[in-house]
């Protein structure tokens, strides 16, 4: 956005916190207790899009660009705007992961070792408790497109890697997508997860590593298939066409020869990781001129000539220059973004709204992160109310956003400062997934995963996330937040929330219950639904004559519309 | 297809039928090459309903296993190529020691003897070369996806038909569970599952995967079952006082489970449902863990921590043994099963990496040999087949310290019913630039998956036509059968 626009809508944003100022009003959304849609909305629609949003809206909004709606964000998205609050997100400050870790580190005193955990402490921290949540989401976004996984015991066992990883993301987020791609090629966690780290040029009796210069290709920029604008796969003679066959990933792989860990020189020592720099877990591999390939590379109609001397960086900006300007890349990246964020079928049109931001941001620059990321969160298809109700809107949260968004909306705290949250993989003793510890590259799920014998298969759509839903995840969900909700989570349930402000609204269910559907629902909880939760909720009787005795009623009425709403097919749906 | 609308369920049949017509009018589409005839499946099924018991496990190596590495060819020809590609400097050394020596690999010697050729299993596959040489234990060589029989200069000039997206991991462990890339809505466990259900009283035991979610288990009637070590665990709070409340108002059953018309809710609860239904069963059905049930396995030797470790593929087989051992109290008569190891992708610090994987490969499987053959008493060896799967097999071609993505490799079925001690099919020349290779060693598969998996869903009871169902593809081949089932 220019300055000129961002002023403008700045100007309208005020105007219309004249106009509307009720909307800001507590209580004046969800009109309590009748379940009917929020007066407000009715009074905004003719706005459209350029509207300030309602609580409903905002919150809806904030599921789909943080990791869980509170009421202060809430409050921020009402009175700026969706638009001047992603403004505001993007210049907020990066926090760092890896001084989280060597903060950690440096705690632990003389001999001590940093091991898996610490990550996933210090991406809850910041996931909870960051103020840059656009950035924490947009990290978390990418490193289901840029996989690496701490499964990898090279890995798990250096989590400084993942979180400088997690760093060099985040930093990327908001930046450009060659930038991004060039310095997921060159962090030294990912040399190490797809092997391109001490990759050798070839020999007599030796091929390239072909492992990165394939996954580049296949998962990170363009994928198998030639692309319309609009995501859908182009169609030649009926037929989709393969955008690259195995002469191409021969050549790819020539590129990432001779890159391997940072440090002072370039000894074979160093090269082959014998030789160790204390900073080789963040810096970017450096170039090894000696290991680079210097024969012909060709791949996707372009070559690098032979070099007289080996120059990787060179055929680096060759390869990353020619995937970057691919026509797939936009509809490729920007669809899955989209699942991330937002819903599991977008419709061409949307996919096609979002690989035009990518391809120019409206100054003639491609790959702007910002740009996308606008065209996703403020796209109609993202943000109309007329989508909430169709069988087909949505897509399935993920365990670590539901988990995430329980302690973002009620202000769960760590006891430690520290979130000593570990390994959530365990689908019946914990969630079922960690951050960034995917089986392979290929992530959690697949974005074209399709659940077999089901409405969803029927109707020709995808369901990512129900790839890691089964009979054993139902149950080590449901049974996680219901310790989690009542008792905490974590090492000595070191996460726990006090539920302040859901406390002083137990002695009333239908604010109770109101409360929780906006912070975690949107306000898009059914009728029924809201009936079932509040019938259960009075059903605790909180007696008039023994205050103990009320005070563990308030706290059992609290938990019981909380964990009800968690258990909810109806908020498990993003909507 | 829940399985409230069970087409063999009697108050479905009419459902059952406008299913089965809708799915014929679909047949021959791109979008439904493997409509079963389900209203044949009832009738046909019901006739033939096996009383024996019969199971089916998958072993999948995920990543692609480097096969070459797995089953090796040691005759002197042979082993100067793996030398001259893997066992010198300039390629990281990833040959294994030679036979006879120090760590060496393990000789076996096939009943069908190979002119001029001898063979070895890895070093650390020591258990598997007893199951070998008792004769419950063959090694199916090169297999792998292909559409129809071909060769070397076929591929090179793509004058026939291949598979789609060769050599890329997520289509290709698709094709080999499904004979379709990612994106495929059944599997052929499954497949097989729709036609054998009949038989089972409780049909969501059919298809089980201890190892999350695998296309292989998806039927087109049938849903796959998903367990884990810690068996039935049931949900908290279902029913009874939930945080106080009383129990009548307690709605987390109704909030889970109750149907939905947003699709995504929908089959939320739809899973919600089945998993509730299967805990209650095996509640009180399932065989437990340890000395007063299944024992458990031992921990296996792990080279690569030094020491020993446990083996979580040998505990996906434990809690197989457990559910087997259940057939009684489960109703079951055929099972077909999924296990998952990963790992396989062994690019980089191949040596290491796979030594590890085939100590726990061999341990897991000799476990299970072990647990099949005295099974609370009874010797269930007969009746349970296990074979392995993987991505794809490897190039032979090293890349310095790994191996890259191939096409076929060798494999390995296990069970009293096998015809064992054998290597089924020519094994391939050792090393690049053969009949058989594709670039940098990588194999054109002698078999078909098709094949594979039509020789043991023979032996499982299917009929012809119902192999030729669950396999379309077995069309394009004239061996049905690759005859390694008695």
């Amino acid at each position: 956005m220019t300055t000129r626009n961002f002023r403008a809508v700045m100007a309208f944003s005020a105007l219309l916190l004249g106009a509307c100022g009720e909307a800001l009003t507590p209580g004046a959304v969800g009109s309590a207790g009748s379940g009917d849609p929020p007066a407000t909305a009715a009074a905004a629609a003719p706005l459209a899009v350029a509207a300030l949003p309602n609580e409903a809206q905002a919150s809806r909004f904030l599921a789909q660009a943080s990791f869980g709606a509170t009421s202060s964000s809430i409050s921020k998205v009402v009175a700026s705007g969706t638009s001047v609050w992603i403004n505001d997100q993007f210049s907020l400050p990066q926090t760092s992961h890896r001084d989280t870790l060597n903060g950690i580190k440096a705690g632990l005193g003389a001999g001590g070792a940093l091991n898996e955990d610490n990550f996933y402490e210090s991406f809850w921290k910041q996931a909870i408790e960051g103020d840059d949540q656009l950035r924490q989401r947009m990290s978390y976004a990418l490193s289901q497109i840029f996989v690496i996984s701490l499964q990898e015991s090279e890995i798990g066992d250096h989590p400084v890697l993942a979180a400088s990883y997690l760093d060099m993301l985040g930093a990327n987020a908001f930046g450009n997508f060659r930038t991004l791609l060039e310095a997921v090629s060159l962090h030294p966690a990912m040399g190490t997860y797809l092997s391109s780290l001490h990759n050798q040029k070839e020999s007599a009796t030796r091929s390239p590593d072909e492992n990165y210069g394939r996954e580049i290709m296949q998962l990170m920029s363009i994928g198998l298939l030639e692309l319309n604008p609009d995501g859908t796969p182009k169609q030649v003679n009926g037929a989709p066409v393969e955008t690259y066959t195995s002469a191409d990933i021969s050549g790819m792989a020539k590129v990432f020869t001779g890159w391997s860990w940072a440090g002072p020189d370039k000894t074979a020592s160093r090269f082959f990781g014998g030789t160790a720099d204390p900073d080789r877990e963040w810096r970017p591999m450096q170039s090894y001129p000696q290991y680079h390939s210097t024969s012909v590379k060709n791949f996707l109609g372009t070559s690098v000539p032979a070099q007289g001397a080996a120059d990787p960086a060179a055929s680096l900006k060759v390869a990353l220059d020619r995937l970057f300007t691919h026509p797939n890349v936009g509809p490729f990246i920007g669809r899955q973004l989209i699942q991330r964020l937002v819903t599991s079928n977008p419709s061409p049109a949307y996919v096609g709204r979002v690989a035009a931001a990518f391809a120019n941001n409206g100054q003639g620059v491609r790959g702007d992160m910002k740009a996308m990321i606008r065209a996703i969160l403020l796209d109609p298809e993202a943000s109309s109310d007329s989508k909430v109700a169709a069988a087909e809107t949505g897509k399935l949260r993920e365990p670590v956003l539901r988990m995430a968004a329980w302690m973002r909306a009620f202000g769960a705290r760590s006891a430690s400062g520290r979130f000593l949250i570990g390994n959530s993989d365990d689908p019946l003793g914990s969630i079922g997934q960690s951050p960034l510890r995917a089986p392979s590259v290929f992530n959690f799920y697949r974005p074209g995963y399709v659940p077999p014998n089901t409405s969803i298969a029927n109707a020709n759509l995808v369901a990512p996330e129900m790839q890691i839903t089964g009979d054993t995840s139902v149950v080590g969900y449901l049974n996680t937040m219901r310790d989690a909700v009542s008792q905490g989570i974590g090492r000595a349930n070191d996460i726990k929330s006090d539920y302040a402000t859901e406390l002083g609204l137990a002695d009333t269910p239908d604010k109770l219950v109101d409360r929780v559907n906006l912070l975690l629902l949107a306000n898009q909880m059914s009728p029924a639904l809201r009936s079932q939760i509040v019938t259960a909720v009075n059903s605790v009787a909180v007696p008039a004559d023994n205050v103990n005795a009320a005070a563990t009623a308030r706290k059992n009425r609290v938990w019981l519309s909380v964990f009800l709403a968690l258990a909810s097919p109806e908020y498990l749906v993003q909507k | 297809m829940t399985n409230k609308t069970h087409p063999n369920h009697p108050s479905a049949s009419r459902r059952a039928f406008l299913r089965t017509a809708s799915l014929l009018s679909l047949a021959g589409t791109a979008g439904a090459p493997f409509a079963l005839n389900l209203a044949t499946i009832g009738a046909a099924a019901a006739q033939t309903a096996p009383s024996d018991y019969k199971a089916l496990v998958c072993l999948f190596m995920n990543g692609g296993n480097d096969s070459f590495n797995t089953v090796l060819a040691t005759d002197p020809t042979s082993w100067a190529e793996y030398l001259r590609l893997r066992g010198s400097a300039d390629n990281g050394a990833i040959a294994l020691p030679a036979a006879g020596s120090a760590g060496g690999v393990l000789p076996i010697v096939p009943k069908t003897a190979q002119a001029g050729r001898s063979f070895a299993l890895h070093p650390n596959l020591q258990e598997l070369t007893g199951i070998f040489g008792a004769g419950r234990l063959a090694v199916v060589s090169n297999v792998g996806p292909l559409v129809m029989p071909a060769t070397r200069e076929q591929y090179l000039a793509r004058s026939v038909q291949f598979p789609q997206k060769l050599f890329s991991h997520n289509d290709q462990q698709s094709l080999w569970q499904s004979s379709m890339p990612e994106g495929a809505k059944s599997g052929w466990g499954g497949r097989m599952g729709d036609l054998l259900v009949a038989a089972n009283s409780t049909p969501i035991f059919t298809a089980i995967s201890v190892s999350g979610n695998a296309v292989f288990l998806a039927g087109q009637a049938i849903n796959q079952y998903q367990i884990t070590g810690a068996g039935a665990v049931p949900i908290n709070g279902l029913s009874g006082s939930l945080f106080g409340s009383s129990a009548a108002a307690n709605p987390l059953q109704a909030i889970i489970s109750s149907d939905r018309s947003n699709l995504f809710e929908k089959e939320h609860a739809a899973v919600v449902r089945r998993s509730i239904a299967a805990q209650s069963l095996l509640a009180t059905g399932l065989v437990p863990a340890g000395a007063a049930g299944i024992p458990n396995p031992t921990q296996y030797n792990s080279p690569r921590r030094g020491g020993l470790a446990n083996n979580s593929l040998a505990v996906q087989l434990q809690t197989v043994a457990r559910v087997i051992a259940s057939r009684g109290a489960l109703g079951a008569k055929r099972q077909v099963f999924f296990v998952n190891m990963g790992g396989f992708d062994t690019h980089d610090d191949q040596n290491a990496r796979h030594a590890d994987l085939m100590a726990r490969l061999g341990h897991a499987m000799a476990y299970f040999d072990g647990v099949l053959g005295n099974l609370q008493g009874a010797d269930l060896r007969n009746q349970v087949t296990l074979f392995t799967a993987s991505d794809f097999g490897r190039t032979f071609a090293s890349n310095g310290d790994g191996t890259d993505h191939g096409w076929g490799g060798h494999h390995f079925v296990m069970g009293g019913a096998v015809r064992g001690q054998d290597i089924v099919g020519a094994f391939p020349v050792t090393g690049i630039g053969h009949a058989q290779d594709v670039g940098g060693g990588s194999l054109l598969p002698q078999f078909s998956v098709d094949q594979y998996g039509a020789t043991l869903a023979s032996w499982f009871g299917l009929s012809a036509t119902q192999v030729g169902q669950v396999f379309p593809g077995l069309a394009n081949f004239t061996t049905k059968n690759l005859g390694f089932m008695t």
